[in-house]
């Protein structure tokens, strides 16, 4: 800006703050630290991509804490003499930037289950089966689909069926269950 | 405190010394001056010396365009007794308008009016200049972003390609 100013130092960091704060998409914030140096340093120590983060999936405010995991083998590079704080911010950056990229992206939205482990019972396997419930269709081949445990005598007894998803860390925020009237 | 009369004349004086005469219905937009008033209900003549006077004007255009639209609005309610809905979002339309053409401005004048909106504390005018300020960055490419605010790139070629390669989803559409 004016005598080599950037935006950032003029505006000054509360300001500067309020204005990212206003962007809604995280590629916004990515884009944002490949402008110049400051910027970049900008978003990431003040942890943008975690305030984006929290604002699309308020649950992400629970997280007690964030890990990357390198892979087997190889070797992490500290290229500069960064110190940890930095490091720190820069990998939390790096976390909450691949957090908001599934957060933004119809992929994988309609479903992150990938298959089914099992039930705690079936009543008539494999009519009545678990796998019965990914099935979108109220009836397949002139059949009523549907799940069926073998039943208790004590309600309090619970059911359970588990699946596999698809991802490490998925957010579920719809979960349809349709009770079948006979 | 007894709420004075919305004829009371203010002078608020910029930091390059120049003098605005407004009524106190339109500095009292300013949130700053307005507590200013409430704790001296005497005070006339106020000094705003991180202010300039091509910026002061235009926050005193906004607060009296937006005085004026409120008047209106409250004078309409008076006549017909109850707001008409279409009537009041004319208005509003018609305000947002106002408002999308005050800030056809450039980005200096831009960032010093967030920075007396924000000093004065007039929220309606923070809103509408950080909202303007925050369209310059969205949906646009770094390239871009440093034309709009004149930044020099200082990341090195190595950089940038990294942040590219990590995230390439990031630049598949502004570009």
């Amino acid at each position: 800006m004016e005598n080599g100013s950037d935006l950032l130092e003029w505006l000054g960091p509360d300001a500067s703050i309020r204005v990212f704060s206003y962007l809604e998409h995280p590629a916004d914030l990515v884009r944002a630290t490949a402008v110049s140096r400051s910027w970049r340093q900008f978003v990431i120590a003040n942890g943008l991509s975690k305030s984006l983060c929290t604002k699309l999936c308020p649950e992400v405010s629970y997280f007690s804490g964030i890990k990357e995991i390198t892979p087997l083998g190889t070797v992490q590079l500290d290229e500069s003499n960064s110190t940890t704080e930095w490091r720190n911010h820069e990998r939390d950056h790096k976390i909450y930037t691949y957090i908001n990229s599934f957060l933004v992206s119809t992929e994988g939205a309609t479903s992150c289950i990938s298959h089914c482990i099992g039930a705690s019972s079936t009543d008539h396997f494999p009519e009545e089966s678990i796998e019965n419930t990914l099935e979108p269709r109220e009836e397949v081949d002139w059949r009523q689909s549907y799940w069926s445990s073998v039943g208790e005598m004590d309600p309090a007894v619970p059911e359970s069926l588990m699946y596999l998803l698809n991802y490490d860390l998925a957010f579920v925020d719809e979960i349809m269950i349709r009770p079948l009237q006979s | 405190m007894a709420r004075s009369s919305t004829e009371n004349m203010i002078t608020l004086m910029s930091s390059d010394g120049e003098e605005f005469m407004v009524t106190e219905k339109v500095a009292r937009e300013c949130t700053t001056i307005r507590n200013m008033l409430e704790d001296d209900c005497v005070i006339t003549n106020i000094p705003l010396p991180n202010v300039t006077s091509d910026i002061l004007s235009m926050v005193i255009e906004y607060c009296m365009e937006h005085v004026a639209a409120a008047e209106k609005a409250a004078a309409e309610t008076a006549e017909k007794g109850s707001s008409s809905a279409p009537a009041a979002a004319k208005a509003n339309k018609d305000l947002e308008e106002w408002d999308k053409a005050f800030m056809n401005v450039d980005v200096y004048t831009l960032c010093d009016l967030i920075l007396a909106a924000n000093y004065l504390n007039v929220s309606g005018l923070l809103d509408l200049t950080i909202q303007t300020a925050a369209n310059l960055i969205k949906g646009k490419s770094p390239e871009q972003i440093r034309k709009t605010f004149h930044i020099q790139n200082d990341l090195s070629l190595e950089e940038e390609e990294k942040i590219r390669s990590q995230t390439p989803w990031a630049f598949e559409k502004s570009e």
